[in-house]
């Protein structure tokens, strides 16, 4: 698919009067790849394109490569129309509005506004007018974690070693409870618990943390408590609209752990899928 | 020495991704704990709450950045000074390597390396490093970090041959000073990167929980 | 701390230990030997001498416990040109098979004393140097709290203070032995056994003396050049640990040297400057035991580790 990917790049020609292939395929390339294709002439070498990992267009004040975006409606509008009810390119979109509407899930307004977020800022207080925290005072949110792709490479190693599924959050949250980096805490959100090593950076905004979503689920029989640190444990089945999703951000109480600490990641025995099932 | 292998490393392309890391283990077969080369992130800074406005707080100086950090195949291995059975050995190219025939894993090394490279393997009872894949390089490969990223941060070569192409800035913290062993490195810094020893940042390395 | 540490806490309090007996015991040997002539003297510490060797074999046998391929323990002199670890192995070794040659041959009476004295300066010349290289070892830059002038400096005084209390503890053994085998006839080796112990006293009133000034000076020297981290260790999470080290030593050193050095003044006291002999030797062993835990606890690392 690369390969494919490679032999349709086409370039902007440099008079910018349309296209040509980017990279230049000989017979040879195709046996080297072990592909099956034709040889084409293009600007570069694919050996070339390999080494370097990237092509760049050269641009030069009043070259003609230049390329403005609905050019005929701005030299026209009036005549030229864009796609819209109005004609006009809209900031305040009710058309946008309906679409989300006719979904049936939730409404939006038809200018940018801040949608409160279910389960986000606000109710993290108990009450907001007053910033009187609640029982669940920290925002969760979920990250898309390097050791996976969502859920995918859990299992590796060599991964969860280099990436071991740590609660991250700021230190001034941590001295209040008690909490130094590497300590075992108890996640517990209104929909569920889990257990996580926690690591302390100032890269986190006090009374937000954060923990990667798709850990491979690890419910603790005993207890109830997931020990692999899934985010979808702690966020709820909330059917959301468009703009914020209900696994984006949950609220969360965070304590340290006076029960057995959790080992390492990396640790842990390897599960294999097809052998459990 | 005539020649002096060195790594080039681009802080500021570096995004902490790790695929280096992994590489190495992968190519190396490195049980967990070994971590020949390993991405470290440094960072610090602080919060300050606003005078008068209740939960509103405000990022002052925080900062972040990450290095990738192996053997430095040092010009002046202090390792290999030490060893008390001249294990470890500086070869003409300038790359630096422990003969694992030759370890008593008394890991005097450990205590003497600046930069963490020699690693002792539990399993095997010896110090191991980063041996810069001569093996690779002798068939005229890349080492694996190098190969491996997807922000070209690593090259390697010369020294010399690297100073000129990109200067000779070699340390930056959480390395520490260059003058202690003389690291074959060169390094483009990262926007925020502080001189070794400055920063006040800590070295937040998850692997290390 | 694990065994790997323990191991070379045992070793390096054993060889010090070793060679500051066997000056010690020299010392005590040459005077002894001067006043009451050579069969006192050999009474006195013949025995003591061939028991200090065990020990040091002892020593070296935990150091090879810190390896984790001891099987190449033998390749560990390989590289005298640069590195003080290949020439504190090697200077073990041949202390270890000198001084124990001389311990042999003066127990059989081998040669001549002339002939006997030299190999015993020899032996002494390679303790000091062993104890000065086991020091060169931790002078390295990435542990700023172990590369200062202090640590050879402790080294030489604890291997001293350990060579006087273990000695005056070996003489007391001596003497019950002898006592025992021929009760009676040890009235001059009870002379000699006090008067030794008079002065082991003194000396290790001094050298505790020479430890509360070695020891803050460490500190000092520590915190000026920038290894305050291990300063702040031994006040915080070890504080206990060292307190306790400075109380132990205290004690045996300074407080039950005075006790022996009263006992030892007058005969008939035998038995409890004995027992005081025996407990000064085990607080100090104990202490300085902490202090090098201490040592190996606090050392820190200068860059990544």
């Amino acid at each position: 698919m690369l390969f494919n990917q490679i032999v349709g790049a086409n370039v902007i020609k440099d008079d910018g009067s349309g296209y040509e292939k980017l990279v230049t395929i000989t017979e040879a390339d195709i046996a080297e790849w072990k592909v099956e294709g034709k040889p084409q002439t293009g600007r570069i070498s694919l050996k070339e394109l390999a080494e370097r990992g990237i092509y760049q267009v050269k641009r030069a004040p009043g070259d003609k490569l230049g390329f403005i975006s609905h050019e005929a409606f701005r030299k026209d509008p009036k005549a030229n129309p864009v796609k819209t009810t109005s004609g006009k390119l809209e900031i305040h979109s009710q058309s946008l509005a309906n679409l989300v509407k006719n979904c049936g899930w939730n409404e939006i307004a038809p200018i940018p506004k801040y949608n409160r977020v279910i389960e986000g800022y606000e109710d993290s207080f108990k009450d907001l007018k007053n910033k009187v925290k609640g029982e669940f005072p920290l925002q969760l949110y979920t990250i898309h974690y390097t050791r996976r792709t969502h859920s995918v490479f859990d299992n590796v190693t060599w991964l969860r070693e280099a990436f071991p599924q740590e609660l991250i959050m700021n230190p001034s949250d941590a001295e209040v409870r008690g909490i130094k980096t590497g300590d075992t805490v108890l996640v517990t959100s209104r929909h569920g618990k889990v257990l996580r090593q926690v690591f302390l950076t100032e890269r986190m905004m006090p009374e937000v943390v954060t923990l990667g979503e798709g850990a491979w689920v690890m419910i603790d029989e005993a207890t109830g408590i997931d020990l692999a640190g899934a985010t979808n444990i702690l966020n709820g089945a909330i059917p959301t609209g468009q703009g914020h999703y209900g696994w984006n951000s949950c609220n969360v109480q965070i304590t340290k752990w006076t029960g057995k600490p959790l080992d390492a990641d990396a640790k842990w025995p390897p599960r294999i899928p097809l052998k459990e099932a | 020495m005539e020649k002096q292998l060195a790594f080039y490393f681009d802080m500021s392309a570096c995004v902490g991704c790790k695929a280096c890391q992994v590489a190495c283990k992968d190519k190396n077969d490195l049980p967990v704990g070994l971590r020949w080369r390993r991405v470290l992130e440094y960072g610090g800074g602080d919060w300050i709450k606003h005078p008068t406005l209740a939960n509103l707080v405000v990022p002052t100086s925080v900062f972040a950045y990450a290095i990738s950090t192996a053997c430095m195949h040092c010009q002046s291995p202090l390792c290999a000074q030490i060893c008390p059975t001249a294990a470890i050995t500086k070869r003409a190219d300038g790359i630096v390597l422990v003969n694992q025939d030759q370890c008593i894993g008394c890991r005097y090394c450990e205590w003497a390396c600046p930069y963490g490279a020699p690693q002792f393997n539990e399993r095997k009872g010896v110090m191991t490093k980063c041996n810069f894949c001569e093996d690779l390089l002798a068939k005229g490969e890349n080492p694996v970090c190098v190969a491996a990223c997807p922000m070209r941060a690593l090259e390697f070569g010369d020294l010399a041959e690297l100073q000129t192409k990109y200067g000779k800035d070699n340390a930056f913290a959480p390395w520490p000073s260059a003058d202690l062993t003389r690291p074959a490195l060169v390094v483009t810094p990262h926007k925020h990167a502080f001189p070794s020893g400055k920063g006040g940042g800590m070295i937040l390395d998850p692997e290390e929980m | 701390m694990n065994v790997r540490e323990w191991a070379l806490i045992t070793f390096t309090i054993l060889a010090q230990m070793s060679v500051g007996s066997f000056i010690v015991l020299g010392a005590v040997h040459f005077f002894v030997q001067r006043k009451s002539g050579e069969k006192q003297a050999d009474e006195l510490s013949d025995r003591a001498l061939l028991a200090i060797f065990p020990v040091l074999g002892l020593g070296l046998l935990a150091s090879l416990l810190h390896l984790g391929n001891p099987i190449n323990a033998y390749k560990a002199v390989a590289n005298l040109g640069t590195s003080w670890l290949s020439r504190e192995i090697l200077c073990g070794v041949l202390f270890a098979v000198v001084g124990f040659g001389f311990a042999l041959m003066q127990w059989w009476k081998v040669s001549t004393f002339t002939v006997r004295n030299i190999v015993a300066w020899v032996a002494a010349l390679i303790g000091v140097v062993l104890v000065y290289s086991m020091s060169m070892v931790y002078m390295i830059p990435t542990r700023p709290s172990w590369n200062l002038v202090t640590t050879p400096l402790s080294f030489f005084v604890t291997t001293l203070l350990l060579g006087v209390l273990a000695m005056g503890a070996a003489f007391v053994a001596n003497y019950w032995y002898v006592q025992r085998k021929n009760p009676g006839c040890a009235s001059e080796q009870c002379i000699l056994l006090r008067d030794s112990l008079k002065w082991l006293a003194v000396a290790s009133i001094v050298l505790l003396g020479c430890q509360f000034v070695v020891v803050p000076l460490a500190l000092t020297v520590a915190s000026a050049s920038g290894a305050s981290a291990s300063v702040g260790l031994r006040a915080g999470e070890f504080g206990v640990v060292f307190v306790l080290q400075l109380v132990l030593v205290f004690l045996g050193a300074g407080v039950l040297g005075i006790f022996v050095y009263r006992a030892a003044q007058n005969p008939g006291q035998e038995n409890a400057m004995g027992m005081l002999a025996y407990l000064a030797f085990a607080l100090v062993l104990a202490g300085e035991v902490l202090g090098r835990f201490l040592f190996y606890a606090t050392a820190g690392h200068f860059g990544l580790q």
